[in-house]
């Protein structure tokens, strides 16, 4: 359950945080910075007004009966994982063609489970898509693949 | 004028090979089907399809993405008229009418009408971009440090006021987005901000893969979250439009692609404004009020003129003042950027040959799509039996690919996937993404105008709000705001 409430605050720390460290920031004034060419000044200005509308957004009236966001996470958790996965875990560490069938085949086979029919077809979906990807970003759009 | 016509001719001319062509057929095919799927949006094809068209000369590369977002924006009415989902938020008012009329056996007659406004906002857009550039190129000539400054504010803060449901959380989105923009080296000294040690940051967050992180990364995430019920398609009748209905629905076309273009106009606000703005004055001034909602043809094809209006509509302010129009346009702002194509005020100046090349490039986009709505209609339905499972890995492969070609970097992907994360979380929260994107696209521009400003009067505030350009963007911005405040509850008349 979260609220505009729990929200607001969240942000108006967030733009607290942002304040602070822009304030804190290095002025320059050894470089003959005026405060107004201070590299924070923008940052902080923009901290300021994120701190200021998260505190509205916290504070507004009706905002505590306002309807509470109930989160249902569905699928995502697990697509998270296999995302996350291919892209931290595999790219860059397996061929690219390898790490891209494995992930696409997982991928199929885990959401299409129990149909078994389907399940079948996820290696076949994982070897096209390597392919075609590799040869379509190497040979027609000329970009290196990681 | 006839040196406008001259212009656009050569356009035409210069893009009158069989490359471009199959260029802008394929991209337009990629822009319906990705538009055409519900929960793809025309912003993450554009974001996609840049990283694809790096390598590829600037002319044929933005022929490409500009042909996407076309399509895009018209693939969205697909999937509105036979399955009550819009493909893209752009469609939303379309389904309506576009279901009701599906629903009483007319599928391929709503499909004929959806593509028949469709072109002609199209062409209504791509009119008053050949006559609006110039102009507004002229206005924006009188524009300088402390006017931009406030247009940046002004696009960030319009934007959150019109797209999403509240307000107050579209401005959070938009001045996060400015925020972000300033991570990195700033340009006076090149000193290092919020970069926490990372040498990777210290170029600032790369635009692209944010964006297809905000955009591809999350809206997977979202697709995924939802539980999608079997696809029942409505049966589908003939598709060929009947010119009678663009003669009895004249005046519908001509003010909904008028009102669609002005709201184009505005920074950052979009082509479901636009649609739901040219269906609500169509509601008002029809004589068969009634039948809006229940299968209203007339209601069915204002918001297909005016979302569709909205795009050339959109590039206005992009092309003269580098201002986006709608988070499509945003991205492909940057796009321009990246091969080097500097629009803004001096455009007309410098090289008004590209804002017919635009045009030329909006006509060929046009072309695709009356021939994929007159002559695919029944692929396009079968793509919509597409399987999420087996789409949404192949496209986050893209992404992480995409994302890496940029700048051959691993991490550019680590961007992508934080801003896919931050974008699904603020999602959740019903934060909307578009004014995220305007703030990261107008945060340079917002900076460096206010910096500038202030150096140029030495630290007076004052040049901000009494030149009178800036002063009446100041007094837009504190209305808007003002307007917002006296009612605290959040606007829910529109669908998100």
């Amino acid at each position: 359950m979260r609220s505009d409430r729990v929200q607001g605050a969240v942000w108006a720390l967030g733009g607290g945080a942002i304040v602070y460290a822009s304030w804190t920031m290095d002025r320059l004034e050894r470089h003959g910075a005026a405060l107004y060419t201070a590299p924070g000044l923008v940052p902080g200005l923009l901290g300021l007004v994120l701190l200021a509308l998260g505190v509205l957004l916290a504070l507004r009236p009706g905002a505590e009966t306002q309807r509470s966001l109930v989160v249902t996470w569905g699928n995502t958790p697990l697509v998270l994982v296999l995302c996350l996965g291919y892209a931290i875990g595999l790219v860059g560490r397996l061929p690219f063609g390898l790490a891209t069938f494995v992930f696409v085949t997982a991928f199929i086979a885990i959401f299409e489970y129990p149909s078994f029919r389907r399940m079948a077809l996820a290696p076949v979906y994982g070897a096209v898509t390597s392919l075609a990807v590799g040869y379509l970003f190497e040979s027609v759009f000329l970009v290196r693949l990681p | 004028m006839f040196q406008g016509l001259a212009l656009f001719g050569q356009s035409i001319a210069g893009f009158l090979t069989v490359e471009s062509i199959l260029w802008a057929l394929g991209s337009s095919l990629v822009g319906v089907v990705i538009g055409a799927l519900p929960g793809l949006t025309a912003t993450m094809g554009v974001a996609l399809m840049t990283t694809l068209t790096l390598k590829m000369p600037a002319n044929q590369a933005l022929l490409v993405l500009v042909c996407t977002y076309v399509g895009a924006i018209y693939g969205g009415s697909r999937s509105a008229i036979l399955l009550n989902i819009p493909g893209t938020p752009a469609s939303a008012a379309s389904c309506l009418d576009g279901y009701a009329l599906a629903r009483q056996g007319k599928a391929g007659y709503a499909m004929g009408i959806a593509t028949t406004g469709s072109v002609m906002g199209t062409l209504i857009g791509m009119f008053f971009l050949a006559l609006f550039t110039p102009l507004l190129g002229n206005v924006a000539l009188k524009f300088g440090a402390y006017e931009f400054f406030w247009l940046a504010a002004f696009g960030v803060v319009i934007s959150g006021n019109l797209t999403g449901s509240d307000p107050l959380k579209g401005w959070m989105a938009g001045f996060l987005g400015l925020f972000l923009a300033t991570v990195g080296q700033e340009s006076v000294y090149a000193f290092e901000r919020f970069t926490f040690g990372t040498r990777e940051l210290a170029g600032g967050l790369s635009l692209v893969p944010a964006l297809v992180g905000a955009f591809g990364f999350a809206e997977l995430l979202m697709v995924m979250r939802e539980k999608r019920p079997p696809v029942e398609l409505s049966p589908v009748d003939s598709v060929v439009p009947k010119l009678n209905d663009l003669w009895k629905y004249r005046r519908t076309i001509v003010r909904s692609g008028c009102i669609g273009t002005f709201i184009g106009i505005i920074p950052g606000v979009g082509e479901d404004t636009a649609a739901w703005s040219s269906y609500a004055a169509a509601k008002r001034a029809s004589a068969e009020k009634e039948k809006f909602g229940k299968g209203s043809v007339e209601g069915l094809m204002a918001a297909e003129t005016g979302d569709n209006a909205c795009v050339p509509g959109a590039m206005i302010p992009v092309l003269t003042l580098q201002i986006p129009g709608s988070a499509p346009a945003a991205v492909l702002m940057a796009a321009m950027l990246i091969h080097g194509v500097r629009p803004g005020p001096l455009i007309m100046v410098e090289s008004p040959q590209f804002v017919y090349d635009v045009i030329t490039m909006m006509l060929f986009a046009l072309i695709g799509i009356l021939i994929y709505g007159l002559a695919l209609t029944r692929f396009l339905v079968q793509i919509l039996r597409a399987r999420y499972q087996v789409i949404v890995p192949i496209i986050f492969v893209l992404c992480t690919v995409g994302s890496f070609a940029i700048a051959a970097r691993l991490f550019d992907v680590w961007v992508m996937l934080a801003f896919g994360i931050v974008g699904f979380a603020l999602r959740l929260g019903n934060f909307p993404m578009a004014p995220l994107v305007l703030g990261l696209v107008l945060g340079e521009l917002l900076e460096k105008s206010l910096r500038r400003g202030l150096v140029l009067s030495g630290g007076d505030v004052t040049p901000f709000f009494t030149r009178p350009i800036s002063a009446f963007l100041c007094a837009l911005i504190v209305l808007i705001v003002l307007s917002r405040f006296i009612s605290w509850r959040p606007h829910a008349n529109r669908a998100v």
